[in-house]
């Protein structure tokens, strides 16, 4: 029963930041390999909030979305609008985002270190014990926060006019402009809420791992595989891609790490590798992507045939 | 004065695997248009046959107790003792020496070449985008089985590599580096005539010309396995002479942070150029040699080597936005008639449709 | 007068693509731009709504001069544009779609698209489908009602029909005529289909590489022998 919750959670953590993973990859068709690193901003906002400010992490929720949509958004006007402006094909928007990836990183690196001479305090490899025996506490409130977070985000996209707006400035820019929509204001949109989440679920990640700057970059793979599973171009698809990946890697490795296999349990990113490289291969868009109805058809003629 | 040589052979020993690095990337992607996110996989795979094999192969000459070799358990822990005694035992047979270092700089290129043809799979198949994501993993999974898997590479504690330039005594170093510089040099002749060949010229209208590349149909592929296949060699075969190089391979060092560097010299240098590609590295190489070499001169609270990341980081970026061609752009020839090209690179072969 | 072009020249950057075009439009009125491909219908619009280049001439819309006025202005002042292709938000639902083309309407745009099903009735059951799963005709129909739903002055349409089915393009054009005949609006089409195009004009403009070439009453095109079977596939 504890796999399933430790699974749940781990869930909880790569949908939050497969969805924003998503949601950038829409605006411009960039894969931002440096969303990781914003879930780590969240974490170390967390753990500063926790240690200067003497308040709990799950108070920090705001502060961790903040700071981490404050860094994607940042990225988006510095770095991606820029190049975006100057015509920048695909090959050099993702030299961009590696680049971004690796001053981030590296900034972390630098705070972990500048914060642990200065507090004399280890700020590498931080944990966030929970008093009082609660174990489980955390996964409730990370399933509840995601749960929340989806729900809002849906309605925001779906029943909001602004939401609407933003959905389709993604999607065709030039239409959207032509009819009075600020494209470049809803890319920003986009990105902000997108870093905010990957911030929100750093805040989760060091009540599961030990945590440090590079923990957000390895949670990278992982995000991918979601997003991919899911359709690169549909938002909620990373909800299920999510979910999918977070329960097969916990779960999967569970079993694997058993008899008779007893697999090391440190082969554990195999599992949404694999995934995505099946994907991949079979479904280079995604699920959302493959065309289901004639799928069905072609399935159901063969068993008529067959029949 | 000392201190000066051995840092000049410092210089060149790195700058002349990350020169391989550079032209091989600048082959893909300055060439070719194939965006490589994946290099340090292939640097890896290179490093990683060689740290599997040198030892253990060395260990078998001297007589070494075969459980030492063969149990992974042992040989965990026992590998520095085997290097260092194959280094003593290789101190006395230079020609063996010299061919291992060779052996190895082709195992690695063998294994750096089988990878690219791994890769050359989804390389014809997807879009630059999921191509960027599926190599960038690669890379880190089989960062992740060598950390995990003991047998390769001893997993996180990394295995000693014997130094196979023992025989030269004081002058280990120096024939060492030498023999690096002359493989690296080679490499640069090698690219050179390639890239002046028929080859180089279908190589650079399958990037100019989407379209018309797509006409000439299954050379594409081909053409884009060869040069996956080729530019992966030389990768696996800089990462063979990295790991003779430190004596050592441990499989934590080979993150993507090393694909970021090599990109950093061929977007800074020029891509499509390979005097721009060596000027990139030449530039990179010589500050982080610099740097290392005054490191402890420089009174931070923290690795400074982060510091350069970030700056290097930012520098790419604003390379990006004013310059992208780079330091030495490509220079236009007559390579770009476009009745040449694909006349070049039909090859005679079947016409399109 | 609603539109006055006055010798247009323009094109693409430096490129020249049309050349001394002139023509007026009146409220109410429909002129139909006509001519084989690659003759320059597509930039005649184009520039006329400012996403071509000018390079010599005038475009008075109410008699402001409004040539060098960019899209987003023109949009402002009643001149609406419908492409030909990527016309319609794929991944909206056909209500979602509307809403957004009234996305600078305030409140009173709820009547306004309840007016706009009025005149193309099919789209009511549609409303909850996404774009992308309506048929060609569908689409295009979409794509009127969004023009129609900003209550456009000009509504300028590319040609709409193209890869239609004939019967499909004809109810199209028949669609067109209704609102010309229920909305106080000036429109210019651009078609392929010549035949199609003139039984709904008043008006006719042929284009012929980048010149005008004829420019005056529908019905007199089709008479004109000489131009009918040469451009226009006509046989009259």
């Amino acid at each position: 029963m504890n796999v399933v919750l430790d699974a749940l959670a781990f869930s909880n953590i790569i949908v939050l930041s497969s969805i924003g993973l998503t949601l950038t990859y829409i605006t411009l068709k960039v894969p931002n390999f440096a969303h990781g690193d914003l879930v780590t901003i969240g974490a170390y906002t967390a753990l500063a909030a926790a240690r200067l400010l003497g308040i709990t992490p799950y108070a920090a929720i705001p502060l961790a979305f903040i700071a981490s949509g404050m860094a994607a958004l940042a990225s988006y006007y510095l770095v991606y609008r820029p190049l975006d402006r100057r015509g920048a094909g695909i090959v050099t928007l993702m030299i961009a985002s590696m680049s971004t990836e690796v001053i981030l990183r590296a900034s972390l690196h630098i705070f972990a270190d500048v914060m642990t001479t200065s507090t004399k305090s280890y700020w590498r490899g931080f944990l966030f014990r929970e008093e009082g025996g609660q174990l489980t506490s955390y996964i409730v409130v990370s399933t509840i926060t995601a749960i929340l977070i989806i729900i809002s985000l849906y309605l925001f996209l779906h029943r909001t006019k602004y939401g609407v707006a933003l959905r389709a400035a993604v999607e065709n820019p030039s239409l959207a402009s032509a009819i009075g929509i600020d494209v470049d204001k809803a890319r920003a949109v986009s990105w902000l809420i997108a870093g905010g989440l990957a911030g929100v679920a750093g805040v989760f990640m060091p009540f599961r791992t030990p945590t440090d700057p590079e923990t957000g970059w390895a949670l990278l793979l992982r995000m991918f595989a979601a997003s991919v599973l899911g359709g690169l171009d549909a938002v909620f698809g990373a909800v299920i891609g999510g979910y999918v990946i977070g329960l097969s890697e916990v779960l999967g490795i569970y079993l694997l790490s058993g008899p008779p296999l007893n697999l090391s349990t440190a082969y554990r990113p195999a599992i949404p590798f694999a995934i995505l490289v099946i994907l991949l291969l079979i479904a280079p868009r995604g699920l959302s992507g493959v065309e289901w109805r004639r799928l069905l058809s072609r399935m159901s003629r063969g068993v008529v045939r067959s029949g | 004065m000392a201190e000066l040589f051995s840092f000049l052979l410092g210089l060149a020993a790195f700058y002349s695997i990350y020169q391989m690095l550079a032209l091989s990337l600048n082959l893909e992607y300055g060439y070719g248009g194939l965006p490589n996110f994946g290099k340090v996989m292939f640097f890896a795979g290179g490093a990683f046959v060689t740290g599997a094999l040198l030892t253990r192969l060395v260990a078998l000459s001297p007589g070494a107790p075969p459980d030492m070799v063969w149990d992974v358990s042992k040989f965990k822990i026992y590998n520095t003792l085997l290097a260092t005694r194959g280094s003593g035992y290789l101190a006395t047979n230079p020609l063996l020496a010299l061919t291992l270092f060779a052996l190895m700089l082709i195992l690695g290129a063998g294994v750096g070449a089988l990878l690219g043809i791994l890769a050359s799979y989804p390389a014809v198949r997807l879009r630059e985008d999921y191509l960027g994501v599926t190599l960038i993993v690669s890379g880190e999974l089989l960062r992740i089985v060598a950390r995990n898997y003991e047998p390769l590479v001893c997993g996180t504690l990394g295995v000693s590599v014997p130094n196979l330039f023992a025989w030269a005594g004081t002058y280990s170093e120096l024939i060492k580096v030498g023999s690096m510089v002359a493989v690296s040099t080679a490499t640069v002749l090698l690219i050179n005539i390639m890239v002046n060949s028929p080859y180089g010229r279908a190589l650079r209208a399958m990037r100019d010309q989407e379209a018309a590349a797509a006409s000439l149909g299954k050379d594409v592929v081909l053409l884009k396995i060869k040069t996956l296949a080729v530019g992966s060699a030389i990768a696996g075969a800089a990462g063979s002479m990295y790991a003779m190089y430190l004596g050592a391979v441990v499989a934590d060092e080979f993150t993507p942070l090393k694909t970021f560097i090599v990109w950093l010299m061929v977007v800074m240098g020029g891509a499509g150029n390979n005097a721009g590609a060596c000027l990139g590295a030449l530039t990179y190489i010589g500050i982080d040699r610099a740097l290392t070499l005054f490191k402890h001169l420089i009174p931070l609270p923290f690795d400074v080597n982060y510091l350069y990341y970030t700056v290097m980081g930012v520098a790419l970026i604003l390379l990006l936005m004013y310059r992208p061609e780079g330091i030495l752009p490509e220079r236009p020839g007559r390579l770009y008639a476009t009745t040449e090209i694909s006349s070049d690179s039909r090859g005679g072969q079947a016409a399109p449709h | 007068m609603l539109l006055e072009v006055e010798e247009l020249t323009a094109g693409y950057g430096d490129i020249r693509v049309i050349e001394d075009v002139s023509f007026s439009l009146g409220s109410g009125e429909l002129l139909a731009v006509l001519g084989p491909n690659g003759s320059g219908k597509s930039t005649l619009v184009k520039a006329v709504m400012g996403l071509a280049t000018v390079h010599s001439g005038r475009i008075l819309f109410r008699g402001e001069d409004v040539t060098r006025l960019k899209p987003h202005e023109k949009a402002r002042r009643g001149m609406v544009y419908v492409p030909q292709m990527n016309n319609v938000f794929e991944r909206l639902t056909v209500r979602e779609n509307l809403i957004m083309a009234g996305y600078t309407i305030g409140d009173e745009l709820q009547d306004r698209i309840e007016e706009v099903l009025e005149l193309l009735p099919p789209l009511r059951r549609l409303m909850g489908r996404k774009a992308w799963t309506l048929s060609g005709g569908e689409r295009q129909m979409l794509a009127l009602a969004m023009a129609l739903v900003r209550s456009p002055e000009l509504l300028i349409l590319d040609e709409p029909t193209a890869s239609l089915a004939p019967p499909v393009a004809e109810k199209i054009i028949g669609l067109i005529a209704q609102i010309r005949e229920s909305e106080d609006v000036g429109i210019i089409l651009v078609e392929q289909n010549a035949k199609l195009a003139l039984s709904i004009s008043d008006e006719a403009l042929l284009m012929v590489s980048g010149k005008q070439v004829y420019m005056g009453d529908a019905n007199k095109l089709l008479s004109r022998s000489d131009l009918s079977s040469l451009y226009l596939g006509v046989r009259s």
